[in-house]
């Protein structure tokens, strides 16, 4: 079976844990910073992968590294390294994440703009993407890239939202090379 | 077509004027994986099977694989500029070609872009190439002759207009012969051909095409080429475009005859495709699916019924075998789809007769409906003699000591043998085949030599053109036998005047 979709039966098995114990938005804080850590020193990983180290050695480094996070974190560090799935985890924290957006209705969205936007056209775009993507909040990354020459550009997801004047044009020159005279 | 500069600035003007400058939407995925002309992008969630996807260099890719976290993408062109990381953009559209009469008397690649050099077409109409074959109460059975001016066709496995007649053989056996001589004798007929070249050298379609150009065919026929040095996709879609070209004849009361050269190019093509998408190998490595690769081909051929416009589509499918073994894989799929099978053989072709067509195991299951009434008559007897003679020939090679009967049927044998016997590129119009045939099974050619049969044949055809028209007019206008007497007659003066060669004298 393909990591995906192992990863998403284990974080949906947490995400439903967590839930019933009422520490989801615990988890979303921490999370992060585990998969961080595992992403930053490659060592960890292949300690907790090395064939002749003892489970209980493991064990033992998990509880000690991650000593201030959730019981439930923790249990389930262990879980993936007993089944050798610990090379998962980056997929299971992302579909963790992912989850909980969808169940609290945020979205991430990453605007393209010519310039910086400012605090209150950030606002307006919040606002209408809300009303657009049927969401309670959208949290907006603003990047700026000079070749799309006026309007925005708005990545949500898989799904790209094109209104800048570089797209426009190239609609036209497409429309105009293909159009049968 | 003229247009002057000032023209096309002012439609230029108005595209620009009514220009819908709302925000453009689209899906897209990131390319995580790329390699022998497939891609694997991540996302593009909404994707539909075979939707058409455009990577950022405007290259196109079809997806193929839909799976949890990634698509399969073949790529339909170029695929040395397309990276890791690349965006790949859904166009919610399927794979469709360019239909209509433009297309006739050109040479097309698989995608409807002209490769003759003959400048651009202006088609107006498109079509899918993936289309539901017509239904149960579209069709209509098979029951006007398609003449493919070969005798031993015509005669032992004709073909109906909407069957699909599976040709198959060795290479090197004659296969694409009878099927550009069947085009040939399409002039008068009514008929639109496509001719689909799979995996064929490019030296060897262009000779087609000019054969083809030569003998006048080209003025109703469209070719379809995916050379051997085109990617595998191609190869895979190229009968398809063919058959979607010739559906839009079909559905226009249109009689159509597509010939695919040769469906185990495809399935090989297919292969490569479905074992780079990682998809199952079964026998002889060929995807599960193989079957269904052909089978909905081959539905699409069709006789439409009267309220669709009479319309047909005939098939006539190429299966190349390897020595012969019709108990491979794709051979035995094709011909349990197909109505019958035309069989080349080798030996035969070596041994001098061409078309090198085994009688014996070659068959029409719905062809007998479609033959003319006279045709009916004197070839009815004709695959038993043959059957029969095959039987003694073997037998007879073991003593000379025959009796009268089985010395008179050996000669019957050999003089058929002789009639179905014709040269490239000849072929025959019907009522010619029924005056020889006529003539061979009433045994009027019993005391002609063997070896001036063929002579015997072509002088006979040549002489008739001006001394019994009126014979050969009855035949062809009211499908019946012309008055026996009269048939009998024209034969037996024509032997009076024909000279048997000096050693047969």
């Amino acid at each position: 079976m393909s990591e995906a979709v192992v990863a998403k039966r284990y974080a949906d098995a947490l995400f439903q844990l967590s839930s019933e114990k009422n520490s989801v938005d615990k988890l979303v804080a921490e999370l992060p910073v585990v998969k961080e850590v595992f992403q930053n020193d490659k060592k960890i990983g292949d300690f907790l992968n090395h064939p002749r180290i003892s489970n209980d050695e493991k064990m033992k480094l998990i509880d000690e590294a991650f000593k201030q996070c959730d019981r439930d974190v923790i249990n389930m560090l262990k879980i993936l390294v007993e089944r050798h799935r610990i090379n998962a985890l980056s997929e299971v924290v992302d579909a963790f994440i992912e989850q909980y957006n969808e169940a609290n209705g945020i979205a991430d969205a990453t605007v393209y703009s010519v310039r910086a936007l400012s605090e209150e056209e950030q606002a307006k775009v919040e606002s209408s993407l809300k009303a657009e993507l049927n969401k309670k909040s959208v949290s907006i990354n603003n990047i700026v890239d000079p070749s799309l020459l006026g309007g925005l550009r708005i990545r949500i997801g898989n799904t790209i939202y094109d209104g800048s004047i570089s797209g426009k044009l190239n609609r036209i020159k497409h429309q105009i090379a293909s159009s049968t005279i | 077509m003229s247009i002057t500069a000032e023209e096309i600035s002012t439609l230029i003007k108005q595209q620009i004027q009514n220009f819908d400058s709302e925000i453009e939407i689209s899906d897209v995925g990131t390319v995580i994986e790329v390699g022998d002309g497939i891609a694997r992008a991540h996302g593009l969630d909404n994707v539909m099977a075979g939707e058409l996807v455009e990577f950022s260099n405007g290259v196109v890719g079809m997806a193929q694989n839909l799976e949890e976290s990634n698509v399969g993408i073949v790529i339909l062109g170029p695929y040395t500029e397309i990276k890791e990381g690349d965006e790949v953009r859904r166009t919610g559209r399927i794979m469709q070609v360019p239909v209509g009469e433009e297309l006739i008397g050109r040479v097309v690649n698989p995608l409807g872009q002209p490769i003759d050099g003959k400048g651009p077409m202006e088609t107006t109409k498109t079509r899918p190439i993936e289309s539901e074959a017509p239904g149960v109460m579209a069709r209509k059975s098979v029951h006007e002759p398609l003449q493919t001016g070969i005798k031993a066709i015509d005669a032992l496995v004709p073909i109906g207009r909407g069957q699909r007649e599976l040709i198959i053989g060795d290479r090197q056996t004659g296969k694409t012969t009878v099927a550009v001589d069947t085009i040939l004798n399409q002039a008068d007929q009514d008929m639109i051909c496509i001719y689909v070249a799979i995996g064929q050298k490019e030296s060897t379609v262009r000779g087609t095409v000019e054969t083809f150009r030569r003998y006048g065919a080209l003025d109703y026929t469209i070719v379809v080429s995916a050379g051997a040095s085109d990617p595998a996709p191609l190869l895979y879609l190229a009968p398809y475009a063919g058959v979607s070209m010739g559906e839009e004849f079909m559905y226009n009361g249109k009689h159509v005859l597509v010939v695919y050269d040769d469906l185990s190019k495809q399935a090989a093509a297919y292969r490569e495709l479905s074992l780079l998408l990682r998809r199952p190998p079964g026998r002889e490595a060929f995807p599960g699916d193989v079957f269904y690769l052909h089978s909905r081909l081959l539905e699409r051929a069709a006789k439409l019924n009267d309220d669709l416009g009479g319309g047909s589509l005939t098939a006539l499918p190429f299966v190349e075998t390897q020595a012969g073994d019709i108990s491979a894989y794709i051979p035995t799929n094709v011909i349990s789809i197909t109505d019958g099978q035309i069989f080349l053989q080798s030996d035969l072709f070596f041994s001098g007769v061409r078309p090198a067509i085994n009688a014996g195991l070659s068959v029409s299951r719905v062809g007998g409906d479609a033959q003319i009434k006279a045709m009916k008559k004197v070839a009815g007897t004709l695959r038993l003699d043959l059957a029969a003679f095959r039987e003694l020939e073997a037998f007879a090679q073991f003593g000379s000591d025959l009796d009268k009967a089985t010395q008179a049927r050996l000669n019957r044998g050999q003089r058929t043998v002789e009639v179905l016997k014709q040269g490239l590129h000849k072929p025959l119009v019907v009522e010619k085949q029924v005056m020889i045939l006529y003539a061979l099974t009433q045994g009027l050619l019993d005391d002609i030599a063997v070896d001036d049969i063929v002579r015997f044949e072509e002088e006979f055809h040549v002489w008739s053109e001006t001394n019994a028209k009126d014979v050969l007019d009855t035949i062809r206008e009211t499908g019946q036998l012309a008055d026996e007497e009269a048939m009998k007659n024209a034969i037996e003066s024509f032997k009076k005047t024909f000279l048997p060669s000096e050693k047969n004298a």
